[in-house]
């Protein structure tokens, strides 16, 4: 345990000394709501509106670029060689994938938490009756996005091949699910592809957390991202070989 | 010469392991082109509204081609407003007038209220639209731009491996070397060129013809490959110059207007967008669908200038790291 912990705080510092990761999580993601929010804001008769679908849906894609954070924590050229030698220490390998996921886990989490408590009383964003739940439904799904970025570095292998493949997927799920315009008031069409992308799940709901007060989401998203994660990282025991680092 | 066909050759071997890649993104970009098609294709419906009758005997008025109506007998959650599944929720009081509870501006509460009345009257006047080719130029916009970077991955192996060093000693001409990755990275956009040929060519409306259509994704790319080439020479390591590179891009993009025309006004944000050069590639593509492209060349010649001048920052800093002796 406390050969895990100690890999686990290395990879947490070298975390929260990289400046761009730093930056994407925190300065891009209050960029990209404002700019959203301010954009659309004719949209609404309050600006305010605006701002709150866009806080909820570029949350939950910063959540899920999470996986990106991943990545970068596991496989950056200056991570990858220490690895090696970690493998090779008592330590054993379970410590290098699994504190990489807690360690991208920790330093999301806290930022995005971070994040939206600032941002809702200068925006005026509301997070329902109860915010505690909505920053509780937060974790799991973060835990799982970082999750599936370890277990592509498994399967991949490759910084490079991880983060593209990742980018354009959690993007395109983003765009299916109304992250950056919603879908729904483009045809039935359109509504019904929608529907298909688990990123229209998430946002509904913590739609429904925050502007309804309803709970009926909530536990289908707790447990089935708890799920997601626990089988993505029993994935990546098994894909996880030591060859691939030599 | 001789270079640029050696360089291109490699950079096309140095492809092949990355086809799977390569492949991704040209999907997702030909889809975009898809959806700008499809979305200015179908008659936009200008109102989503859910009728609530207060009693059973109650008819919901009519639904039209910009009016869309959904008879719910209970009122949807407060959250499909703000998601935008429905633009307002309409009840009616006995003697013939309606009650709307929507979160949109009161432009569009008389818009629907006009449409209520009249399900077919004419409300052009109160949004704008945009043509199939601005549509499919803009929803390309950021693909492309992001492509170029991708695809400029060889040049920023190159440099950061140390090979650029190599390079600029051997007996090869660093100014062909540098434009066979453009080359390169230009004939990366072929597919995209050929969908929309095809598209042109089973009578869908593309907006351009395929020549201006050749001339703005060039001169796209071009924007895309000087700005890659920039962040790339000024920083070290690839996988940072990347995600800044397509974080700058992604924003920029969406707030020159690629994916909708923004209807704010405010000096602030208007003035930083004036300097954005793919706002001005996007007026010049509105005005190339106008038919008055002639008397607005500045608008494109500024996103050509504003390339060349990173494009040519990058090459003098490259020269003076790399080729000491010129």
């Amino acid at each position: 345990m406390r050969r895990f912990f100690s890999v686990f705080k290395m990879d947490l510092r070298n975390l929260f000394k990289n400046p761009v990761l730093v930056g994407y999580n925190t300065v891009f993601a209050v960029l990209l709501i404002l700019i959203m929010g301010f954009l659309t804001s004719g949209n609404y008769a309050a600006p305010k509106e605006a701002y709150q679908y866009y806080a909820v849906t570029m949350l939950i894609y910063g959540i899920l670029n999470g996986a990106m954070t991943a990545s970068n924590c596991f496989l950056e050229r200056d991570i990858k060689r220490p690895n090696l030698r970690i493998i090779y220490s008592p330590a054993g390998s379970f410590s290098i994938y699994f504190s990489k996921a807690l360690a991208s886990f920790v330093f999301d989490y806290a930022l995005h938490v971070l994040l939206i408590v600032t941002l809702c009383p200068l925006l005026h964003i509301t997070l329902g009756s109860r915010p505690a739940l909505f920053l509780l439904l937060m974790a799991p799904v973060e835990f799982a996005a970082v999750s599936l970025g370890t277990f592509f570095c498994c399967v991949f292998h490759c910084e490079e091949t991880t983060s593209t493949l990742l980018s354009l997927t959690v993007s395109l799920l983003c765009i299916l699910g109304g992250t950056f315009f919603s879908l729904d008031g483009m045809g039935s069409a359109l509504a019904m592809v929608s529907k298909l992308s688990p990123v229209k799940w998430l946002n509904d709901a913590f739609f429904a957390l925050c502007c309804d007060n309803s709970l009926t989401l909530f536990w289908p998203v707790f447990i089935g991202a708890s799920v997601i994660s626990a089988g993505l990282i029993w994935g990546c025991r098994l894909f996880f070989r030591t060859e691939d680092y030599l | 010469m001789k270079t640029l066909f050696a360089v291109l050759k490699n950079d096309y071997l140095r492809l092949i392991p990355r086809l799977g890649l390569v492949a991704v993104f040209t999907v997702c970009t030909l889809a975009a082109v898809i959806f700008a098609v499809y979305i200015t294709g179908t008659q936009q419906v200008k109102a989503h509204v859910v009728y609530i009758p207060q009693s059973e005997t109650e008819t919901a008025p009519q639904s039209s081609k910009v009016l869309a109506i959904t008879v719910l007998s209970e009122k949807p959650p407060q959250s499909s407003l703000v998601q935008q599944k429905y633009d307002a929720f309409v009840t009616a009081d006995g003697n013939g007038s309606y009650h709307i509870e929507t979160l949109r501006s009161d432009g569009f509460k008389n818009m629907l209220l006009l449409l209520l009345k009249n399900p077919d009257a004419d409300v052009s006047g109160f949004t704008t639209e945009r043509g199939a080719g601005v549509n499919i130029i803009g929803f390309m916009m950021m693909f492309v731009l992001m492509i170029a970077f991708f695809n400029l991955f060889t040049f920023a192996d190159d440099k950061e491996q140390g090979q650029l060093h190599r390079i600029a000693a051997a007996p090869a001409s660093f100014g062909w070397y540098l434009c066979a990755h453009c080359v390169y990275c230009l004939s990366m956009l072929l597919p995209e060129y050929i969908l929309l040929i095809v598209l042109k060519l089973l009578g869908w409306d593309v907006g351009f013809s395929l020549l201006q259509y050749a001339g703005l994704m060039a001169a796209l790319s071009f924007l895309g490959i000087s700005f890659a080439l920039l962040l790339n020479t000024m920083i070290k390591k690839p996988d940072n110059a990347n995600m800044l590179g397509n974080s700058i891009t992604v924003l920029s993009s969406i707030l020159a207007g690629s994916f909708y025309s923004i209807s704010e006004n405010n000096t602030i944000l208007d003035g930083i967008i004036k300097v954005l050069p793919q706002k001005e590639f996007m007026d010049f593509a509105a005005f190339l669908q106008n038919g008055s492209a002639a008397e607005h060349i500045g608008s494109i010649m500024y996103p050509v200038v504003f390339a060349l001048a990173m494009f040519a920052f990058s090459v003098i800093v490259l020269q003076k790291k790399y080729v000491k002796c010129l």
